[in-house]
């Protein structure tokens, strides 16, 4: 399983890729994107399981991102991350069929843990939960 | 005195109790029936008169004093700004991640000198200087989260930095500069010039970072040239708020200019009237 990080903050994202041992939580290989379009080439290029984005990019933003990634390769599962805890993006990432959706700072324990969960998920195909998750962090506010 | 009683006494009664009423709170009350003598007819309708004046007015007030609340609070969240404060919290914690135990001092030595510049007291105003100062921490910060890919120049006059203006008039155009001009894997170069000519101050504020398209460009001239009502949107509201805040500190004189290209860059030029703190 391959995991691709989107995040326009370059030390974030670098962090995340480095920080975390991912070969402990299932993760085979991790790409790192700055911007959308260089998100797009990897799954373009079918590297892509899942993508771990950040939704406030300038230019074009992760919502934007996995619409592309629904339409385009709809086998690329997705789980968001956002330092602003906003009702529409919480909608929209539901919509979009997100399979979480994480409110940073967190903890990388959480968020690796996350991103397991997703890829579990996604292979025994229950759809509705993905639902609950981003339906219970809505109702938790 | 029978004879009296109903001509003058009895409508004197209706006016004293349609006062009772007003004072009880009961605006809306008003006299209903006819006097009996033309004096009293006009009693009663200048009576009710007044008594819709002073409705309307205290609704004027009340609505007055909901717009300077709504205000205040606005002018709270533009200083305190929870979007600003979360990232940078997420900054200290990835640091924090590496290890980086320098770059945490900094960090949390710039919010401070950030949060005692916006709860600095009763002034309305801070010279240009301090801002100048801010937006230095500023942009070392924001070369911790971009890996030092932003180099900046700033040229201001001695003059220029003497003035004083609302606090962080300034430093919101270098954040949007920041925020919409880093390009990935490439440097971004700021300019951030201040002079003064004719009494009147000119700041330009110039990236070569990825600049605006079309559509974006031409909303961002609708927000600086009051064409647009953003009240209840969230996007570009930074610089809305900006806009409102140079308008109303500065009057007619003050105005946005912006130029942009996409891959090219982009520049905001301000320009406000110079004033001193004394002869304003």
């Amino acid at each position: 399983m391959n995991l691709l990080i989107v995040n326009d903050e370059v030390l974030t994202a670098d962090t995340m890729k480095d920080a975390i041992s991912w070969k402990i939580y299932g993760i085979d290989q991790v790409f790192v994107s700055y911007d959308a379009q260089s998100a797009r080439r990897y799954m373009d290029a079918g590297d892509v399981d899942l993508m771990l984005c950040d939704i406030e990019m300038p230019g074009e933003s992760g919502l934007a991102l996995l619409k592309w990634a629904k339409e385009n390769h709809a086998e690329v599962e997705c789980v968001f991350l956002t330092c602003h805890a906003s009702f529409d993006y919480a909608h929209e990432a539901i919509k979009l069929g997100c399979r979480d959706y994480i409110l940073l700072p967190a903890k990388y324990e959480d968020i690796a843990a996350a991103v397991k969960k997703s890829l579990i998920r996604s292979v025994s195909v229950d759809r509705s939960s993905s639902c609950a998750s981003a339906a219970n962090w809505l109702f938790r506010k | 005195m029978l004879v009296y009683q109903p001509v003058l006494l009895a409508p004197l009664k209706t006016v004293t109790r349609a006062n009772r009423e007003i004072q009880k709170g009961n605006l809306d009350y008003r006299i209903t029936e006819k006097g009996k003598s033309p004096e009293y007819e006009e009693v009663f309708t200048s009576f009710n008169a007044m008594a819709h004046d002073l409705k309307t007015t205290k609704f004027e007030c009340y609505q007055k004093e909901t717009e300077k609340q709504k205000l205040a609070l606005r002018n709270l969240q533009l200083q305190i700004r929870p979007h600003f404060l979360l990232n940078i919290f997420n900054l200290i914690y990835t640091l924090a991640q590496r290890n980086q135990s320098a770059q945490i001092e900094d960090t949390i030595l710039y919010l401070s000198n950030y949060f005692r510049y916006l709860f600095r007291g009763n002034s309305e105003t801070e010279p240009i200087e301090k801002e100048l100062d801010i937006i230095d921490g500023y942009l070392m910060v924001a070369n911790f989260r971009y890996r030092n890919t932003i180099k900046t120049q700033i040229d201001v006059t001695d003059e220029v930095k003497r003035m004083c203006i609302p606090p962080l008039l300034l430093h919101n155009f270098v954040e949007n500069t920041v925020k919409h001009g880093v390009r990935s894997g490439e440097e971004l170069h700021i300019l951030l010039k201040g002079r003064c000519e004719n009494g009147l101050v000119t700041f330009l504020i110039a990236d070569d970072g990825s600049g605006m398209d079309e559509q974006t460009l031409l909303r961002n001239r609708a927000i600086f040239s009051n064409d647009l009502d953003l009240e209840n949107e969230k996007e570009h509201i930074g610089l809305y708020d900006t806009y409102r805040r140079l308008k109303s500190y500065f009057g007619e004189q003050a105005s946005i200019e912006v130029e942009s290209k996409q891959n090219q860059g982009t520049s905001f030029t301000v320009c406000f009237p110079y004033i001193t703190r004394r002869n304003r």
